[in-house]
Order: structure tokens, then sequence, then C-alpha cells
């Protein structure tokens, strides 16, 4: 048992790894470097950038770039971010935060409402509603997340005024309780945006899935002990019925963080998808490794987090583990 | 019987289903004494499932009760009843044992809790349901309730499993249980426990039991009246001596009386042999050294438990699983082209592939053996196909006319697999194994799960087939069919032989105490033989951790085991000609 968790720490490590050399490697291999000439600063002059990149060892091959960059990353030093002018890891723990709200807010609407949608639709077979509310899904599935957050935009933002169009809080607004409430007023539609339509993947699956254990043979064992119906289903369906959701779940905070950087873009989100994006504009290369290294970990704690809610959700796994 | 002093009274129950012309159920009445036994008996589709749900409220949605329908619990008219009243009387007045314990369970649930919702579901307080619980599980036989009700499922071996469920249905004393072939999916040695358990738990509370099954002489020995439903009618309602008498029953003979195929006097040389043959899944030995030889038309017989290696054997040999150690030879007919012994755990892919067509197997649950969308004729033609022995539509054409002998008419040979019935599926499995007409033949249980015809049925093929000259290896827990079709038979115990021999021998007067226990386990209608019967306490060890010395010695009835059982493992030794058993106590008196 201790062994296989050994093992599965090595194996998201080596993940992990794989996942930053590549973007290290790939980066380099696209043209242009942090100190390419910069036409609009005429003090900037390619001596001066040559000078730089023998200073922050960009003329070495790539692969001796590679080896001072993993020691120095297991020294807990990220590097300096050319773009912004401050340590990476002051630039990412700046932006983590907001982050990290956008994705947890969009993952908890995504799943409560996934969830709840999908297990009513599945528990009750055949109505109008039902099949409505699938509609619903299966549009939201097929509509790109930045679609949906463009028309968020240009509806309830612009157009109606409910809601702010950009960043996480109103500039010099309330504090407090109130200013509680103003961030919130700010991160309804992207978190809306993000988590809608994984919502309706989630719903989908949950819906499946309770049709399935619906006519399983000890939901009617628990009818037959004379249960109320809505014990049946919160005691004896969902929860099995939870297992395929959750399977899929460690995949979707990746998918999140991806859909992350385009409604950060949009709604001018200061989080960390703005952050990489702007870095690989700039082949910011260390602020774009260090970027990539937290959005791994991330994954990587994310599935090992739906892995625990797997088990205790399948006391199987737990023996057999 | 009036309805004022009977417990359960139905009257003209009928139930249909709109997707099927023939209604599930049609007039069925009958009244049930407070306490009374009752065996329900039928094939499988005669509607015995369809009444135990009716009886609870908990028919399929797409089945309804016709409203000229009448039942009567107690002084409650169900039929009438909305469906609050209905789930008040669920559970705690009339409860349900199910069939298939694993799938009864809910898997991420303990055990304690389930038991224990029977009562909470009925108003009754947390703390009293839980007192009630662990009251019950210690009287279904759990030893340590409260380990019990901590325990999930999974944790359970299947007796202990049906156990849990029984005091869940028992938790409240219902009026009426019903058991809807409870025992089907067990062991025969747990089968005899868990019917004595129902049987004393209702002479405790009181309760009417109605025991659904398809095992007529089973239900005989256990209950007072039968029941036999045929097409959804009732068309047997009497004493169950005189049901059990009125039915020709050649299959379920005593042990002593048996149809049993006699062995031929002087067996040819060998067409398949095993030796020393071992199976490993990690850590778990499912096989320990099994060895037999099998000739031209010769059959053997592999019983055993679930667990005991008997399909990992079949496995084995036709190299579905991987062999740890031992020797597997196949001898084909030489006019077949193949000349010589093929050493089968040797060959490589291409040869293996060939050597196939010698060594056919019939998997377990062999309907899910069948590509879904593919029709039976294809399916059938397709290994026809495979080994070059005839091709489109001479291959058809055989595939057909084999269908044909199994029973399958033109128009199901058309359809696809998954628009036939379970019996239908079992069948062309059974035809497209034997249709390339191999040497040996292994069938993995081909009879669990089919009704009485469709058993005749496959039962004469395979017969047919040996005949032939082809070699069969039937392995089933279903003990008088292997009587009836293979002359020499093997008694296998956590992956070792503990008894081989002639039939008329091993399966009639087994000298090995577990052979014995597993014999006397089948159900024989007689309620004298059903008291001498060996019933076994505890459970099948796993086979993980065998027990040491003789595995059996933990479970052995055998009033001379010793400190020797329990050390040294016992060889398989003759004690007659053809007749090799394993055990330290050997020889025994005779049993009766």
């Amino acid at each position: 048992m201790r062994g296989n968790q050994l093992r599965r720490i090595g194996d998201a490590a080596l993940l992990v790894a794989l996942v930053v050399a590549t973007c290290f490697i790939l980066i380099r291999l696209a043209p242009g470097d942090p100190f390419y000439p910069r036409l609009d600063d005429p003090a900037w002059t390619p001596e001066r950038a040559a000078t730089q990149r023998v200073a922050f060892g960009y003329d070495k091959p790539i692969r001796i770039q590679f080896v001072y960059y993993v020691s120095r990353t297991f020294r807990g030093d990220l590097g300096w971010s050319h773009s912004r002018n401050q340590p990476v890891a002051e630039a990412l723990a700046s932006a983590l935060p907001a982050t990290g709200l956008l994705v947890v807010t969009a993952l908890g609407i995504a799943f409560a409402v996934g969830i709840l949608v999908g297990a009513w639709q599945g528990w009750r077979r055949d109505s109008p509603l039902v099949r409505a509310s699938d509609r619903v899904s299966l549009v939201l599935l097929s509509v790109p997340e930045f679609l949906i957050a463009v028309f968020a935009l240009m509806g309830p933002a612009l157009a109606w005024r409910w809601f702010p169009t950009a960043g996480m809080r109103t500039p010099y607004g309330p504090e407090g309780v109130l200013g509680l409430l103003d961030r919130l007023h700010h991160l309804a539609l992207p978190a809306l945006a993000l988590g809608l339509p994984i919502a309706a993947v989630v719903a989908r699956l949950q819906a499946s899935a309770m049709r399935e254990v619906r006519d399983a043979e000890f939901v009617r064992a628990a009818r037959s002990r004379g249960l109320l119906d809505g014990l049946v289903l919160r005691r004896h369906a969902l929860r099995n019925a939870l297992i395929p959701v959750l399977t899929y779940a460690g995949l979707q905070l990746s998918t999140a963080l991806s859909g992350a950087v385009i409604v950060e873009r949009l709604f001018s989100w200061p989080g960390m998808g703005r952050l990489i994006v702007d870095a690989v504009g700039a082949r910011d290369y260390p602020l774009v490794a260090g970027g990539v290294l937290v959005a791994a970990l991330c994954t990587v704690v994310g599935t090992m987090l739906a892995d625990l809610a797997l088990r205790w959700a399948t006391p199987r796994l737990r023996a057999r583990a | 019987m009036t309805v004022t002093d009977s417990i359960l009274s139905v009257r003209a129950l009928d139930v249909t289903r709109p997707r099927s012309a023939q209604p599930a159920l049609q007039g069925v009445t009958f009244a049930v004494a407070p306490g009374e036994r009752i065996g329900i008996v039928g094939h499988s589709g005669a509607g015995k499932s369809t009444l135990a749900s009716a009886l609870l409220g908990l028919l399929p949605r797409d089945a309804t009760l016709d409203p000229a329908s009448e039942i009567h619990l107690g002084d409650t008219a169900l039929h009438r009843a909305d469906a609050e009243t209905w789930r008040r009387a669920r559970g705690a007045r009339i409860a349900l044992v199910m069939q298939e314990p694993m799938l009864a369970l809910n898997p991420a649930m303990r055990i304690g809790a389930q038991v224990a919702e029977a009562a909470t579901a009925h108003g009754i307080a947390r703390d009293e349901a839980d007192a009630r619980m662990l009251e019950m599980l210690a009287k279904v036989g759990f030893g340590d309730p409260r380990a019990a009700a901590r325990a999930y499922a999974h944790e359970l071996s299947g007796g202990m499993r049906q156990r849990a469920l029984i005091a869940a249905a028992m938790l409240m004393r219902p009026a009426v249980l019903i058991a809807d072939e409870p025992t089907t999916a067990l062991d025969p040695t747990i089968q005899a426990q868990v019917l004595d358990l129902l049987g004393a738990l209702r002479d405790e509370v009181g309760t009417a039991l109605l025991l659904i099954s398809h095992d007529l002489p089973l239900v005989a020995e256990r209950c007072d009246r039968v029941l036999r439903l045929e097409h959804g009618r009732l068309v047997e309602d009497d004493h169950a001596d005189r049901v059990l008498a009125r039915h020709h029953i050649r299959d379920y003979p005593t042990p002593s009386s048996g149809p049993v195929v006699p062995r031929a006097a002087a067996p040819p040389s060998a067409v398949l042999s095993v030796q020393d043959l071992v199976v490993r899944y990690g850590d778990v030995e499912a096989v320990r050294g099994v060895s037999f030889q099998l000739a031209r038309g010769e059959a053997l017989g592999i019983v055993g438990e679930s667990g005991c290696g008997k399909s990992s054997v079949a496995h084995a040999v036709t190299r579905l699983v991987a062999v740890a150690s031992g020797r597997v030879t196949l001898t084909p007919p030489t006019a077949s082209g193949h000349a010589g012994t093929l050493d089968l755990l040797a060959l490589s892919r291409e040869p293996l592939r060939r050597a196939r067509r010698h060594i056919q197997l019939i998997p377990q649950d062999a309907g899910a053996s069948l590509t879904p969308h593919l029709t039976a004729e294809a399916l059938v033609a397709e290994g026809l196909e495979v080994h070059g022995l005839a091709q489109g539509a001479t291959a058809l054409a055989r595939a057909r006319s084999l269908l044909a002998e199994l029973g399958i008419g033109a128009d199901l040979a058309r359809r696809q697999a998954q628009q036939l019935s379970t019996g239908e599926r079992q069948r062309v499995a059974i035809a497209r194994a034997i249709a390339v007409e191999p040497a040996v033949l292994i069938c993995d249980e081909p009879l669990a799960a089919v009704d009485e015809a469709t058993r005749e049925r496959i039962i004469e093929a395979l017969e047919t087939r040996r005949r032939g000259g082809i070699a069969l290896v039937i392995i089933s827990h279903d003990l008088p069919a292997v009587r009836r079709l293979a002359p020499s038979a093997m008694v296998m115990y956590l992956g070792r032989v503990v008894e081989h021999g002639a039939t008329a021998e091993v399966l009639v007067a087994p000298q090995m105490p577990y052979a014995q226990a597993l014999v006397s386990a089948i159900p024989t209608g007689d309620r004298e033989s059903s008291r001498r019967r060996i019933v076994l306490h505890g459970e099948v060890p796993s086979p993980a951790a065998p027990p040491s010395g003789c595995a059996f010695h933990p479970r052995c009835p055998h009033p001379q085991k010793d400190d020797r059982c329990s050390r040294e493992r016992p060889a398989l030794v003759p004690i007659a000609p053809d007749h090799l058993a394993a055990c330290w106590k050997l020889p025994l008196p005779p049993s009766r």
C-alpha cells in the first residue's frame, strides 16, 4: 500500500518534470528571446541586448540552460521575470490567488449545478422539463467558453449593465462587507462563463450514471425496505452514481485552467492566464516556465484530490490500493 | 380459506407489459396463512419474479397492475393503496430477499447502515435501530456483529452477504417474507446453511415464507405448499409432496439412485493430458497442481465451489491465462492432417491459433461472449471460416443446420446476438464451439441460468457430440447434469483435486468429507434425506490464504480429524480401482 502511494507520487513528479521540460524547450525554439531588439526603445541597442543575453546565460545551448534552470528551481529560485522586472515567484504569487478564486468558483458552480441537475434528470426519466434542460446542457456543451464569455460581456455586462466588464473589484471601491459583495459581483460572469460548459458535461455524465444506478438491484433492495424515495435517491443512488463523475473530475481542473487563459483575458482578470499569455508574447522564458510549473502542479494536485474523492465513494478501491 | 384468516391474499392478479403481447401474470389467485411456508416454482419467464415485485409494489416501470387485481396484506387493501401506504408496508410487514446478494447490497455503504435503515425507514429512532440491527446480525450468524456492521459488501463472502440481507429483511419482523431465488447465486455447501437460517427465523418470528425457486426439489424439501406458475398463470397449488410426485423428475435422483453414464472399459490413448498444472494470479495460487487425462469420446466433470480453481483450469488449458508450471498436451485425431502430439504450452502464436480448432472453450456466461451486433449464424460461421473449414454460403449453411439442431430456427439464426434470450445465446455459443469439430470441448458452467427445456437440449447436444468422439470437460456445479454427461469426475477444493475417478464412485459414494458434503447438498425433494444432509459450517477460505495441511480441515465435519490434518497435506491416492481421494482418514465408514 505504501509502495503504491510512493509510485503514484513518483509518477506525478515525472509528469510535472516532462511538462516543464517540454515547455522550456518549445518556447526557446520559437523565434526571438527576452532581449529581442525593441523598436520603440532607441536606447535598447543590439550590443546591449547581446550583453544581457550573456549575463543571463541565453547564449548557452538549450541543454545547458535546462540544467541551470533545473538546479536553480530545486534551490527554490524560479528566476527573474524580464518583462515585469521582478522575481518570477513574486509575479506568480500576485496572480495565483486571482486565478485560484476564479477556477475554484467556476469548478464549484460546475460540479454543484452539474451534479444536482444531472441527478435530477437521471432520476425522473422522461418529462418535458428534463428534455428541455437536456437541450440547454447540449447547447452549453457545443458553444466554446470564449463565446459564452463574449455573450456574457455583450449582454449582461455591456448592454444591460448588470455586471462590471473588467477586473476583480471596483478601483477605490468599498471595503468590508460591501467590498466582498463588489468582488462577488465582478466574479459572477467570468466564473459562470468558465463553469457552465463544464457543468453541462458533468450533468450529462451524472444523468447517465444515475439512470444506470436507478435500476440497480441495491436500489430495489433499498425500496423493498420501505425507504422514502428521496432517501433512496440521496443515500443509495447518488453516491454510487457519483463515481463516473468523480473519475472525470480530476481532468476538469486542467480544462478550467486552460479555459481561464481566455476568460481572464476577456474579463481583464488579473490572473495566471493573463500573466502567462503576456509572458509568452514577451519571450519571458523564466516567467513562462514558472507559470507552466505552477499549472502542472495544480493539475497533479487536482487529479490526486479527485482520486481521494473517488476512494471515498468506492470503498472497494480503498481495500485494493 | 377466507380473506380474514389469511395474512396475504391475492385475487385475479393481472400484470401486463405494453411491449409484450402476453401478460406477465394472469388471474393469479392464492392466499397465505400466517406462518405458512409456500414454494413458488416455474421456469424462467413464468412470472415468479414479477409476482414478487407485484406483491411489494415494485413492478418495473414498463409493467402495470390491472385495476381489477386484489392484493390484501392483513386488512390492508394494497391494490387500492397510495404510494405512502405501500412504502409503510414494504420492509415492515412484507419484506424481500433477492437473488444476487452482491448486487443487492449498496457497495458504498456499510452493512450495518443498510440493515438498520430497514428500521429507521419505519420511524424507529437511530439508537434503537442500531441495537436491533446488532442483535439481528448476531442472530443471522455473524460472530462479531459490530465488525460486520462496519464492513462493506465486498469484504464479505457470498453467503455472509445473503445473511446480511436476510437480517435487513427480517429486522422489522415482517408478516410475510418473499425470498426470490435466495440461494441460486450461492455455493452448494452454503445454500443449505442459508436455507436453514431462513427456516429458523421463520419458526422464531412466525413469518409466512414465500420461497421462489426454479428448483422444485429444493422447494419441496422446505415448504408445506407449492404453487407452480407457467406462462404467468397459476397451474398448480397443492401440497409439496404431491406436486413433487406429479412431476417426473429424472434429473434429481437421490445420491444413490441417479442415472450415471458408465465408463468405457479400457480408455484409449489420451487426447488431452494435463500434468501438475499450476496457475497463479499475483500472490494467489488458484490452481495448485492438477493432473488429468482425457481420451476420445470421454467426458470429465469438474465440480467444486466458486474459487476452487475450476475455471482457471479451463482457461489455463486453452491458454487464455498464463500457466505458472505444468504440462498440457493435445493429440488431435490424425485424420485432420495434424499428426502427433502438440505441447500446448510451448506453441507460438500461429501454431497455437491453428491448434485452437482442436480445443474449444465455451466460457462461463457464454451468451456474453458473443459480439452483440453480429447475427447468430454469422457468429457460428466465423469459426468455420477462421479455421478454413468452409467459406461464405457453405459456412452459413452449416452454421444454420447446426443451430437448428440446437433448437435455433432459421428465424432466430438471422437475429443479432443482442436480440436473443439468455438461453438462446448460450446455445449459439455452444454451436459456435462445436462447429469446428474440435477434439476437446471444454464447457464452463454450460447450464447456468438456463431453463429446464434449454438445459435438456444442451445436455442432449453435448451427449451426442461425446458419442461422436469429442472429448468433453464439463465444469459445473450442477451435479445431476455432470452425472448424466461425464463418466469420470473430479472434485476440486482450493486449487487441488481432492477426489477423482469414475463418476459412479466420486459423485455417488464419495469418500473425502468435502466431496460428501458437496454431493449431499443437492436437493432431492425428500425431507428425510434433507435431514441427513451434511451442513458444513463456516465459509470457503480465501484462495489467497489457504489453510495449512489439508485445506479442508477447518470446515471438515469428520469426527476423527486431528493434528495431522492441519499439519500435513494428504496426497491424492488410489482407494479403489479407478478412484483417487486425498484424505488422511480413509477408508471412511460408509456414510449411509
